[in-house]
């Protein structure tokens, strides 16, 4: 029933992962124990993890990316440390460890991290601006940013059970395929992404209706603030741009798990087509992550200016 | 950065656009950045002699300067990128010296198989070549994918299985270079590392007649061993006795690397 999961997949041989594992468990029980103890889990409860706001989401967004950012930063260190010392040495990582943390910590960046923040921001900031109270769906803003918090628990349990992939940030078929990864790694990373991936599909979908649909009362398009009109840009993009990332993840499922052939060697398979499906989500994903950020460049260099239509006009027509 | 020092043309003229193009942009970047403290400085509280538009907003002049050089610079960058990677198609045969080389080049689970069908020769991790022939490479993958890259000769370009790549090289003066794999192809990764010995054209001639009688054949039964997850010690030499092999990985009818060896233990084995 369990599959492949038996006490062998704890790397009881491995202190640095364990200890990790063990260090956070230890913090996450603290502060479950404090907030019990306490008496706040019902305001917990009800105020942030059930709450359908979308300023109290914009900030768990950013949290996520606060907590996740820890994680990257310590396996940036780890990746530096290795390298420093590895130096006609084997160093303190054997390469099956080191590929599993530079692998963790460009998955962990960008989707963990810089993802959450970027959301978390819009969610906070695009309502406020727009005048309206909420976003288009609330609840659905709230199952949007669970799913991709689930997303990072995944990745966040293969410290101790099993392993993270060790493909890199974006797991390049055949090395990813069956042969050549047998192990859980892949698969954690392929269900995490996915997950997070749908989440982020919604967060996109919600805050385009919002921007288009739900403006207050004389918020007309050329009234709108610059962030708002990145924001809208990021987040077409963001329902352009990650259904072919699911599809392409989707596929090298399938490959994996049900025999097909999209990306293997054998049977007419076209590793190719991975490199060129990815980077059709690659390309915009670079642009979904600087747009917001560019967008909000006026709101904080420019002092007490009110906003004119023109000038958002002008603003807008800038090539990125 | 041995890209700096080329020992052929393809990466001198690599280095030349590199250059060109760092140029190019830091003609924008060093001006703005000088800029950015002038603005800064002039426009300073206690300086009487400004002028203070708080209801300042469209200066044409100013339009035209931050859209006219930025255009320009990207017509400039695109231009050289252009011309710069029809002239260096990596299929293109480069001219040379004497006779051209044919060497195949397959990249294994972790290690570089370097075939000479003309020569009849093999190697593993280390490439001789002759000094000023045009090489002409012809690459895939046994596996995985890998990148093929000698940054003093040029031109990194991707193994596929299945698929056969092509490169033209020449190396101009004689020595050791240093070659890699530069795209991550697994735990091995960090040991695909090969020598290139450029050497004179009779000491290369030499080298193949040696290599040629080495007690280490190179046939479809040595290459199922080469083809098992490993990083050799020894930088093998082989005389070919299997001039088909190439095209037997390249076209698939020699099956792809077999990964790594399943173990009773897969899960013990697999966990970090």
């Amino acid at each position: 029933m369990l599959g492949k999961l038996s006490w062998a997949v704890i790397p009881f041989d491995q202190p640095i992962p364990l200890v990790a594992g063990a260090v956070v468990l230890v913090v996450i029980l603290a502060v479950l124990v404090w907030v019990v103890v306490k008496g706040h889990l019902p305001y917990l409860w009800e105020e942030w993890l059930t709450s359908v706001d979308h300023k109290r989401i914009g900030v768990m967004y950013t949290l996520l990316a606060m907590v996740m950012l820890l994680r990257g930063f310590s396996d940036a260190i780890m990746m530096r440390t290795q390298q420093a010392i590895a130096f006609q040495s084997p160093g303190f990582l054997p390469p099956e460890h080191y590929n599993q943390i530079f692998s963790a910590h460009g998955t962990i960046m960008i989707f963990f991290v810089a993802m959450p923040f970027v959301i978390g921001l819009m969610n906070l900031v695009v309502p406020l601006q727009l005048g309206v109270r909420d976003v288009a769906f609330p609840t659905l803003n709230s199952v949007g940013f669970w799913l991709t918090a689930t997303g990072a628990l995944l990745v966040n349990v293969s410290l101790v059970v099993g392993e993270f992939a060790r493909t890199g940030w974006l797991p390049y078929p055949p090395l990813s395929e069956l042969t050549y990864s047998p192990g859980v790694g892949v698969d954690y990373y392929l269900w995490s992404l996915q997950i997070s991936g749908v989440g982020t599909l919604v967060a996109g979908i919600n805050l385009v209706t919002t921007i288009l649909k739900v403006r207050t009362k004389g918020m007309t398009y050329l009234r709108m603030p610059m962030f708002c009109w990145t924001s809208l840009a990021s987040n077409l993009l963001i329902v352009a741009a990650f259904p072919i990332l699911t599809a392409t993840l989707a596929m090298l499922i399938l490959d994996r798990y049900l025999g097909f052939h999209f990306f293997t060697n054998e049977a007419g398979g076209n590793m190719m087509m991975f490199m060129n499906l990815i980077w059709a989500w690659g390309h915009p994903e670079v642009y979904i992550l600087v747009l917001p950020a560019f967008g909000s460049s006026p709101k904080w260099c420019r002092r007490s200016r009110a906003s004119r239509c023109l000038d958002t006009a002008r603003w807008c027509w800038r090539p990125w | 950065m041995n890209i700096l020092d080329p020992q052929g043309p393809i990466a001198a003229a690599e280095k030349t656009i590199l250059i060109d193009s760092i140029a190019i942009m830091l003609a924008i970047v060093v001006p703005t950045i000088i800029a950015i403290f002038a603005f800064a400085f002039w426009f300073r509280q206690s300086n009487p002699r400004v002028t203070y538009l708080p209801d300042w907003e469209y200066s044409g002049r100013i339009e035209l300067v931050v859209w006219s050089i930025p255009a320009l610079t990207v017509i400039l960058l695109g231009g050289v990128a252009w011309i710069g990677a029809h002239q260096l198609d990596p299929a293109k045969p480069v001219e040379g010296t004497g006779q051209g080389i044919t060497i195949q080049v397959v990249s294994l689970d972790w290690k570089w198989l370097f075939i000479y069908p003309d020569q009849r020769v093999a190697s593993v991790n280390t490439l001789t070549v002759p000094v000023g022939a045009p090489l002409n490479l012809q690459l895939t993958s046994a596996s995985v994918m890998n990148a093929f890259f000698i940054p003093q000769l040029g031109s990194m370009i991707y193994t596929m299985n299945g698929m056969t790549t092509r490169l033209g090289l020449r190396a101009d003066t004689v020595g050791t270079y240093h070659g890699l794999s530069s795209h991550f192809s697994g735990d091995g990764f960090p040991d695909m590392m090969f020598d290139v010995h450029v050497v004179s054209q009779t000491d290369f001639s030499d080298w193949a007649t040696k290599t040629a009688r080495s007690d280490q054949a190179l046939n479809a039964d040595s290459y199922k061993e080469l083809i098992k997850q490993s990083v050799p010690k020894e930088k093998t030499l082989y005389r070919l006795t299997d001039p088909e092999l190439f095209q037997g990985i390249a076209t698939q009818r020699i099956a792809p690397g077999p990964g790594p060896e399943q173990t009773a233990k897969i899960g013990a084995n697999d966990a970090r």
